[in-house]
């Protein structure tokens, strides 16, 4: 902690004050960190001392039949290759559609734009839910198919609003102004000054939708039939699932509890597996906060 | 300026209006077709193999357990489409998404021929029929396209009077299981009386006293009193949890332990009773709160999964529990632990609750009205009701997966009851059969059944509570109207959900029994009248029928 | 059109007519994304009908049969509406007061920290409990809370705070709830405020450091006013929320002893709407929910107006 203080001569409040942050920082991060080593070292460990609250911060009885499981089982790479897919496509579909629409709704010279504010927002609170959603899906033809997943949740409203209070508040009016003298359009202006100044918000809104894309299953359960479709999610979930005691003990040849157990080992290793690629995302897309604050830099 | 804004948004609304109404007109279409409509008869056999002359194409929707391969490609019922000659395209959706698929193409009407292991409730098929999404199956049964249920029906009525819907009509084939699987257990640690020196109690008196044993003299012997006297593991499920359903017929009470009607049982006259206003009722939650206080029942009870259950099992802690048809769940001290008696705790009658009727509809299999060959495929799934069919579905194709021996007794291949790969049985089996989870149209007998229900040791544990069992008679199968069921719906959920509360809260003390009446007087608010004579209506159907 | 005509009748409007002349090429972007929202928005928003009907699914939406007020006197009328409307306010007023502050905390504590590696790893580790599944995250919550094995009753132990049943007791669901929502979503929802963070002019602190000011008078005068736009806008969206929880989480935390202060609007909604497949219900439950959230996003945005500079409309 002593080496932060450089550079220039910090007071001795500011090293006080930086200090009172780094431990807090650290209590948290140490609060967080735990549980998380848990479910790590759950998930090599086994089963039997995991239910029964064995594991503390290393693994016990050292196995990997959980991760065999998961691994082996072939659906799990196709649901990769589907999951990347849909994440990258859909991704790129939400942010143009999302900077298309934050980018107006932030400039002043826009005309209705609070008509529009209002138009959109409506749609946070009202929908017609899944049965009008389903039938629609199906007559634009996009059932069983990829767009099924990508176009019905091409705009988040939220993130659109987040966008749009970015721009807003970020980007100055005077550069505009200048952009104009120069004979700039709107839309060039949108090219030339919005887009580059607002790669730490575009960032943001890679992070928030690719995680939702990588993480949803209800819309694949409901729009897609062919299995070889089928995102990571949803064969996740029929491994998390499966063996799970209610139905089993109704009608089963052999009953064993070992099988419930495996499953309680699945569980931690199919959150390893399913998270660890996106979590990856963060420490990349974190440096386009600095790319931008750069660019900031340079417009004064 | 205000003014811009309304009207651009009316004249957004407008347009969208426009587009609303214009995919509101799809979908709606409800063909009421009348079965038989347009399918050619004389292609299809009334007896024997193929089901069709020519091949018949059906869309087959079906919940696909996570440990059966895909329906499409399974090798059982490959070997099934070429004998009977019915092909089926699946709609094979795994289970644990099944239920939001099969609600959403009902609710959008975009329906398949026929739904395999639906698991639609009563409630379900009433609405569904009363929509005239699903058909009703009589008439074709009459017509001699279901034999092997025919043939059942005939030797038994009360397998008609169990599939019947309050309609008169039939929607569903039914699930008769005449082996042990449906009843229920409850297990006590043998070892730990036989250390301990103490009997095996009878009465509810003697069974407080051997729990106060196992609490205070340390029968696992590790110095530590950390034993369970009763364990059980917290239900998603309402009518209450099942180490206090386990009990009921001990206080005298019958009906099926509240799964199929909860917290209700008929008495000698044919009256639907709530049992939870009963003053033995009262008594019994009385001595659950004395247990309760002393520490008689592990404290996570109503909190915990199933899997820390097992593992407390797996400590040696655990005294009594009530789960499962069979012990093998409990791992590996499963052998500790054997069938209690009936605890007595009153005078008169006592009961076995934990028994499911032997003839179930379970919503397993219905046609829609989109089939336009229902004859076909009732034939298709009727085979299942055979005991070449059940075999079919539990057991796979013979030769191949089974042999049946010279007493008739089916016997699976060494490969797949003891797989060479560590596979369990079920798993060996994923290709060949269907019954995993379940839920099929099948008549299960102790020959064709290869559960552990049928292992000696487990044949003699039920035979402790054998002599017990509810009277088939008195375990209702309700089934109602469509004008009953939008009624039940404003009563149910409430009165259902308040006596699971305030029945823990009894038993843990939170609320003092004191307050009995006060809990009385309250569902008596909530219309508890009503939603009884609802339940006696069907009763009274049922028993009629 | 008719719209136009109109307009061209009043003075302000004539600036704004001028305003669409020279700016129509924002067109170009808006009219995408209207599509969007009228295809796939507001076209199946007949579906909200549906809270006032019994719905047939043979006769589709459109058809089913009118019920009136049905489904809602069903809801008001519950002995059980005034206890989970009161947990579900109780429980989101925590959630304005505890969760929501604490990102922006958070956010601007990461902002002191100049190591861009330890930054980056410390921000990777706070918002990864967000990817932990609901199951296995309800899960640790009962490996850590519950009864008297919990490793969190351990602890207290050592400093001789008796057992506190955490899981099993109404008191505590609130404080239980809010707790761990802090713990596994508070890294995640810092994300938005460092980025806000990351665009503060750096000049600003550099004359301001001139000026002498620490680092807390600098988080005061220069991070937080940067900040605030954002924080505000979260602050409306946030009260737009109120009423709504996901009833995933509450059930798996749910058990017959906590009951009292864990059913909430959702919950309630799920049991006796989506579990019988009463979906006239469960539109009425969700409409009742978000007419109130509106009204409260609109106070919200109105107080907004008034006292700071950024709103929402």
């Amino acid at each position: 902690m002593q080496a932060v203080s450089n550079k220039i001569k910090e007071s001795k409040g500011d090293r006080l004050f930086l200090i009172v942050t780094y431990s807090l920082i650290g209590m948290l991060v140490l609060i967080i960190l735990y549980p998380l080593i848990h479910v790590v070292s759950a998930s090599f460990s086994d089963p039997k001392l995991v239910v029964t609250g064995k594991i503390g911060l290393f693994p016990k009885g050292f196995n990997l039949e959980a991760y065999r499981r998961v691994f082996m089982n072939e659906e799990i790479w196709i649901g990769y290759r589907n999951t990347i897919l849909y994440t990258v496509i859909g991704t790129v579909v939400n942010i143009a559609l999302t900077m298309m629409g934050a980018y107006p709704l932030a400039r002043k010279n826009f005309p209705w734009r609070r008509g529009f504010m209002v138009f959109f927002t409506i749609t946070m609170f009202f929908s017609g839910g899944i049965i009008p959603m389903y039938l629609l899906v199906k007559n634009l033809g996009l059932y069983n198919s990829m767009w099924a997943l990508i176009l019905p949740t091409a705009i988040n409203v939220y993130n659109m609003i987040v966008a749009r209070t970015f721009i807003e508040s970020t980007i100055d009016e005077q550069i505009y102004e200048s952009a104009y003298m120069d004979g700039c359009s709107n839309i060039r202006a949108f090219f030339s000054i919005v887009l580059p100044l607002s790669a730490p918000i575009i960032a943001v809104l890679v992070l928030f939708y690719a995680v939702y894309h990588w993480n949803s299953y209800f819309e694949a359960m409901i729009y897609l039939k062919d299995r070889s479709f089928y995102p990571l999610q949803l064969f996740l979930r029929e491994i998390l699932v499966m063996n799970q005691s209610d139905n089993v003990m109704m009608d089963s040849i052999e009953t064993d509890s070992s099988k419930f157990l495996v499953a309680e080992g699945v569980k931690y290793a199919v959150i390893i597996v399913s998270s660890v690629p996106i979590l990856m995302l963060y420490p990349f897309l974190q440096k386009f906060f600095v790319k931008g604050m750069m660019i900031g830099a340079l417009k004064g | 300026m205000k003014k811009k804004y309304v009207l651009l948004l009316s004249t957004l609304l407008s347009v969208s209006l426009l587009l609303m109404s214009a995919c509101s007109n799809t979908g709606n279409n409800a063909d009421h077709k009348a079965p038989l409509a347009n399918e050619s008869t004389d292609n299809i056999n009334k007896t024997g193999m193929p089901i069709a002359n020519e091949p018949v194409h059906l869309k087959g929707l079906v919940a696909k357990y996570e440990l059966v391969k895909d329906w499409n490609e399974h090798k059982g019922l490959k070997d099934y489409e070429e004998k009977s000659n019915v092909i089926i395209d699946w709609d094979s959706v795994p289970q644990n998404t099944f239920e939001e698929r099969r609600n959403l193409l009902f609710a959008s009407n975009d329906l398949p021929d026929f739904v395999m292991r639906a698991m639609l409730s009563p409630q379900l098929i009433t609405s569904y029929a009363a929509a005239g999404q699903i058909i009703p199956l009589d008439d074709l049964i009459d017509a001699g396209y279901a034999p092997n249920l025919s043939a059942l029906m005939e030797a038994n009525d009360g397998i008609r009077k169990s599939i019947t819907s309050a309609d008169g009509h039939i929607y569903s084939l039914p699930n008769i299981s005449e082996a042990d699987g449906r009843i229920a257990s409850s297990w006590i640690n043998k070892e730990w009386l036989d250390k301990l020196g103490l009997e095996m109690p009878t009465t509810m008196d003697d069974f407080y006293e051997v729990l106060k044993a196992f609490k205070e003299q340390d029968p696992n012997g590790n110095g530590i009193a950390d034993e369970l006297p009763i364990s059980g593991y917290k239900e998603n499920n309402s009518s209450g949890n099942e180490f206090f359903r386990s009990f009921y017929g001990s206080w005298g009470f019958g009906g099926n332990s509240g799964i199929i009607a909860p917290y209700m049982d008929v008495d000698d006259e044919g009256k639907v009773r709530y049992i939870a206003t009963d003053d033995t009722f009262k008594d019994m939650l009385t001595f659950f709160n004395k247990l309760w206080a002393e520490g008689l029942i592990d404290k996570e009870i109503f909190s915990q999964d199933m899997n820390q259950e097992v593992a407390k099992i797996d400590e040696e802690r655990v005294g009594y529990v009530a789960k499962g048809n069979n012990n093998l769940w409990m791992g590996d001290n499963r052998s500790h632990y054997v069938q209690n008696p009936i605890f007595k705790a009153i005078d008169g009658d006592v009961y076995w609750t934990g028994v499911s009727p032997k003839v179930r509809d379970l919503g397993s299999f219905v046609i829609t009205s989109k089939n336009p060959n229902p004859a076909a495929t009732l034939r298709w799934a009727d085979y299942f009701l055979s005991e070449e069919g059940t075999a079919l579905a539990r057991l796979g194709i013979q030769d191949v997966t089974y042999t049946i021996d010279g007493d008739g007794f089916y016997k699976l291949k060494d490969e797949f009851s003891n797989n060479p790969n560590g596979l369990t049985v079920d798993e060996a089996l994923a290709e060949y059969t269907i019954f995993q989870g379940g839920n099929i149209p099948q008549r299960v007998t102790q020959n064709v059944d290869q559960s552990a229900a049928v292992l000696p040791e487990m044949i003699a544990n039920k035979d402790v509570i054998r002599p017990f069992l509810v009277p088939d008679e008195k375990l209702m199968i309700p089934n109602f109207t469509e004008e009953e069921n939008i009624q039940l719906s404003t009563y149910a959920t409430d009165i259902e959900a308040f006596t699971d509360e305030q029945i823990v809260k009894f038993i843990t003390g939170a609320r003092p029994i004191g307050e009995w009446e006060t809990f009385v007087e309250t569902l008596g608010k909530m219309k508890l009248d009503k939603y009884l004579a609802i339940y006696q209506a069907a009763y009274d159907r049922w028993n009629q029928q | 059109m008719a719209a136009k005509d109109k307009t061209a009748t009043s003075p302000g409007s004539r600036r704004r007519r001028f305003a669409l002349r020279k700016n129509w090429d924002y067109l170009i972007f808006v009219i995408p994304v209207v599509l969007y929202f009228l295809i796939f928005c507001y076209g199946p928003m007949y579906g909200v009908q549906l809270s006032f009907k019994r719905f047939n699914p043979a006769m589709g939406i459109t058809a089913s049969p009118w019920i009136g007020m049905d489904n809602f006197t069903r809801l008001f009328g519950s002995y059980q509406f005034s206890r989970i409307l009161t947990n579900t306010l109780v429980i989101n007023l925590f959630k304005t007061l505890i969760s929501f502050p604490i990102p922006i905390i958070l956010a601007l504590m990461f902002n002191e920290i100049k190591r861009e590696r330890l930054k980056r790893t410390f921000q990777t580790i706070t918002y990864a409990p967000y990817f932990i599944s609901t199951v296995v995250f309800v899960g640790i919550i009962n490996l850590f809370l519950a009864g008297e094995n919990g490793y969190l009753n351990h602890i207290l132990d050592i400093f001789g705070f008796g057992p506190i049943p955490f899981l099993t007791d109404p008191h505590y669901f609130p404080g239980v709830y809010i707790g761990t929502d802090v713990w596994r979503n508070a890294g995640w929802n810092s994300i938005i405020f460092i980025a806000a963070l990351s665009s503060v002019d750096p000049q600003l602190h550099e004359s301001a450091q001139i000026d002498g000011a620490g680092r807390w008078k600098r988080i005061i005068h220069v991070n937080l006013p940067c900040l605030l736009p954002t924080i505000v806008i979260q602050f409306i969206l946030q009260m737009g929320k109120m009423m709504t929880l996901s009833y995933e989480r509450i059930l798996l935390m749910q058990n017959s002893l906590n009951i009292e202060s864990s059913e909430v609007i959702s919950t309630y909604a799920y049991k006796m709407g989506l579990i019988n497949m009463d979906y006239g219900f469960s539109t009425a439950v969700g409409l009742f929910n978000n007419v109130i959230n509106i009204i409260l996003l609109l106070a919200a945005n109105k107080l907004a107006k008034k006292y700071s500079s950024g709103s929402l409309f």
